[in-house]
């Protein structure tokens, strides 16, 4: 199974994070401060680290530092937003960094990320009678091959990533197709239409009325 | 946030190479050394050409005076003799007894008669001049009336000798009547000395310097009262050769000290310029962003001065700069510390309110989700409100009155009982009676977020002291002192920064914003109030403030603020707990 390590002093923002990670099939650790953090780093081993850079004691570039030694990819959490802290951060060896505030569906979309650059994850994902490459982006069904175009592809994994979460179709949008949903498309509904018709999903991607679709297995 | 933009701003041209000094001055260099070596010139050629002239005319004088000894000489021999004299003897007979016994220097003497016929001559040498045709000139001149002087004919002569022209073609004129000099006297002398005496008054004399053979002979010829010519030559090259001989070592002199002065001139230009220069790679580097340059010229003169004054204006912008800078640098802390404050909270808020709507939560799940919500949002409530009250102090209508201390303590107690009783605190309230001249809200204000911070600091069941002290000079001293985990000393002084959070975990679960003792400073500098802040960490800490003393008449006095007071801006944080919501601060206002 997957550790995370969350490195983070506002015990709200941690407590989301985990109970996130946790829903999504990770394990989470949570250290509050940078020694801490340190500490659980040099004790235990983790696939990745969630770092915030405001950090009481160790600041998050210190333990950045320190991680590096360990070859842990790390993600920053920054509330700063400005430019050239996302550069100190990313040019000190970080993989990523999320602004904060974030939308849980783009967390786990980049610590998924993250992970599959690292080979942390399954390069193919079981589920139901599916079977999914995200190396080949290829998708066979009891054995026979399902041609998908790259946006079905892109829907599929964020349903499988999300399974069980009602999401919404501004956020299927920003996800799949990116930028600002303008509400009114038939797009995302479109896909879905298609998607369950190919992959013969009718009873397990359900709508949920005014909010959007859910995966549920 | 980046650093202040420096603007690209070129050297000027000219500027690049550095060469601009010698520049300047080889300019100066080389536009006073030929003004010098003309002014040389100029000024030793009229010295020595003035001393050649009174010389020469000295040499004219004396020839002069030679001719006419050599004419008294000649006249009175004649006198002396009888007119049979006379006509036996020749005009040689006559001239040389006195002739020999005259100055040996006197270089030739010759004599005519009127047909310019040489009567007598001691010596070959002959001169060509034009003597004698400037004295009929001069005749003519006066026979028909024109009123000329002998200084015309003596002058124009005299100018024939010194432009040199005519000196420059000198040819020996052969007489080819060289028996001629032992010639008879000539008859008519009373004659031709009455007509001379008649027609040409004074202008029997002429005189010309002549050049030949590369001689200068100064020529003279007068005509005695006797009608026979008198002709003088003397040789006076030596003048000329003194001339020339003082030209030429003036010449060299001149190019000495031409060269020596243009050299001095050139070194104290070069030093001048080193300074200049030292003070324009100087403003350079200070352009270039080197803002410790300062230039070290130890002079009186002008660029001494400037350099003092660059100095002057170096350290004036430093000091500016260093102040712009750091008002940049508290502005990005500002900044960054607001986006921090603003950003977590609302991440948390939008965070679990998207994981409450897209998951099936347990009953357990969804009230942690939406106590957090809850306890972000107040977070943020009170974030906003501290900041506008911030922002309110600012542009806030004091109403200055006197304020009885005991109202203030009374009210301020009351309203923190709830908070102190739910960490079980206890409040030990004493007080001189006295007045205190403020804004009742904003000390109401002062004094909450002061024990808000005792509050916060202290742990469960410890005490409070709030001690309100008459001043012996009218002032009024408020102190609050908690038994709490105290500051760190080198923390002191930046705790009155905004969002600034010495524990900040712990500040956080009590719900502060870090903004409380900002706002306090806040309040002091419009009361012109001072404080004192002392802690020990883990003994707790100690606020002591001083306010000014109140006014005699106790009238209620206005103080022109900047903006009209609006309603509602004196809460004082009370915003911050849903306990403190029951306080009402605008009760005390009017």
């Amino acid at each position: 199974m997957i550790k995370i390590l969350i490195v983070e002093d506002e015990e709200a923002i941690a407590n989301l994070i985990r109970m996130n990670l946790v829903k999504s099939g990770y394990q989470c650790e949570i250290a509050s401060d940078g020694e801490e953090a340190a500490d659980a780093i040099a004790e235990r081993p983790f696939d990745l680290i969630l770092l915030d850079i405001m950090l009481p004691k160790l600041n998050g570039y210190e333990v950045l530092e320190y991680a590096k030694t360990v070859d842990v990819p790390v993600i920053f959490l920054t509330a700063m937003g400005e430019t050239d802290q996302k550069v100190k951060g990313l040019k000190l060896g970080a993989e990523d960094y999320i602004a904060k505030p974030f939308e849980i569906a783009e967390l786990l979309a980049r610590v998924e990320t993250v992970l599959r650059r690292y080979h942390k994850t399954e390069r193919r994902i079981r589920i139901l009678d599916i079977e999914i490459d995200t190396d080949s982006r290829t998708v066979t069904q009891n054995g026979r091959e399902v041609d998908l175009t790259i946006k079905e592809f892109d829907l599929l994994l964020l349903f499988v990533r999300n399974k069980n979460r009602a999401l919404y179709r501004e956020t299927i949008y920003e996800n799949v197709w990116g930028g600002e949903y303008s509400g009114t498309g038939r797009t995302v509904d479109l896909h879905v239409q298609r998607l369950k018709k190919k992959l013969g999903l009718e009873e397990h991607i359900t709508a949920i009325y005014k909010v959007g679709y859910r995966f549920a297995v | 946030m980046p650093g202040p933009k420096t603007e690209e701003v070129s050297l000027p041209a000219g500027h690049k190479g550095g060469c601009i000094v010698m520049k300047l001055s080889w300019k100066i260099f080389f536009i006073t050394t030929p003004l010098f070596v003309l002014f040389l010139t100029l000024f030793g050629t009229w010295i020595v050409q003035k001393s050649f002239q009174s010389n020469l005319t000295r040499e004219i004088e004396s020839c002069l005076m030679e001719n006419e000894m050599f004419q008294t000489s000649y006249e009175l021999t004649l006198n002396g003799m009888s007119s049979g004299q006379r006509k036996k003897t020749s005009v040689r007979a006559v001239v040389e007894p006195f002739h020999q016994a005259m100055d040996s220097t006197l270089g030739c003497a010759r004599i005519y008669d009127d047909a310019r016929k040489v009567l007598y001559q001691d010596n070959e040498l002959t001169v060509s001049h034009r003597i004698w045709e400037e004295l009929e000139k001069a005749a003519s001149v006066q026979a028909v009336g024109e009123n000329s002087e002998d200084a015309r004919s003596d002058q124009s002569a005299g100018e024939r000798s010194g432009n040199g022209k005519t000196e420059d073609a000198p040819s020996v004129q052969s007489t080819g009547e060289d028996g001629g000099a032992d010639g008879v006297l000539p008859q008519s002398v009373g004659h031709a000395q009455q007509t001379s005496d008649a027609s040409a008054g004074t202008y029997n004399v002429g005189r010309q310097i002549v050049r030949q053979d590369g001689e200068y002979y100064v020529a003279v010829l007068a005509r005695s009262s006797s009608g026979v010519w008198f002709e003088t030559l003397h040789n006076v090259s030596s003048v000329f050769e003194d001339r020339d001989d003082i030209y030429s070592s003036y010449q060299v002199g001149m190019l000495l000290v031409a060269f020596f002065s243009g050299l001095f001139t050139l070194l104290a230009l070069l030093l001048v310029m080193r300074n200049t220069q030292k003070l324009s790679s100087a403003t350079r580097r200070f352009a270039m962003g080197r803002y410790d340059t300062r230039v070290s010229i130890r002079s009186d003169d002008e660029i001494g001065r400037l350099a003092d004054d660059f100095n002057w204006m170096a350290n004036v912008m430093n000091r500016q700069m260093e102040q712009l800078q750091d008002d940049v640098r508290r502005q990005e802390e500002f900044t960054s510390a607001f986006a921090h404050e603003l950003k977590t909270p609302l991440t948390s808020i939008i965070g679990y309110a998207e994981t409450m709507r897209s998951m099936d939560l347990t009953k357990e799940e969804s009230d942690m989700c939406a106590d957090y919500i809850y306890r972000q949002g107040k977070r943020l409530q009170s974030l906003s409100y501290k900041l506008l009250e911030m922002a309110m102090a600012d542009q806030y209508q004091m109403i200055y009155r006197n304020v009885p201390v005991k109202e203030l303590f009374d009210e301020a107690a009351k309203t923190m009982e709830m908070a102190f009783r739910e960490k079980h605190l206890v409040l030990l309230v004493e007080q001189d009676d006295g007045y205190i001249l403020g804004d009742r809200v904003l000390l109401s204000s002062l004094l909450f977020n002061l024990l808000d911070n005792a509050r916060k600091a202290s742990s469960d069941g410890g005490r409070i002291w709030l001690t309100g002290r008459a001043m012996a000079g009218g002032g009024y001293s408020i102190t609050v002192e908690d038994e709490g985990k105290g500051i760190p000393p080198e923390e002191l002084n930046r705790i009155t920064e905004a969002f600034y959070m010495v524990d900040k975990s712990r500040s956080r679960k009590e719900g502060g914003a870090g903004l409380g003792l900002a706002l306090c400073k806040k309040i002091l500098e419009l009361h012109e109030g001072s404080w004192q802040m002392v802690s020990e960490p883990g003994k707790g800490m100690r606020v002591v403030v001083l306010l000014g003393a109140p006014a005699a008449n106790g009238n209620a006095r206005r103080r022109p603020r900047r903006a009209r007071r609006r309603q509602g801006t004196g809460g004082g944080g009370t915003m911050d707990d849903p306990v403190r919501e029951e306080r009402t601060p605008r009760s005390t206002m009017e």
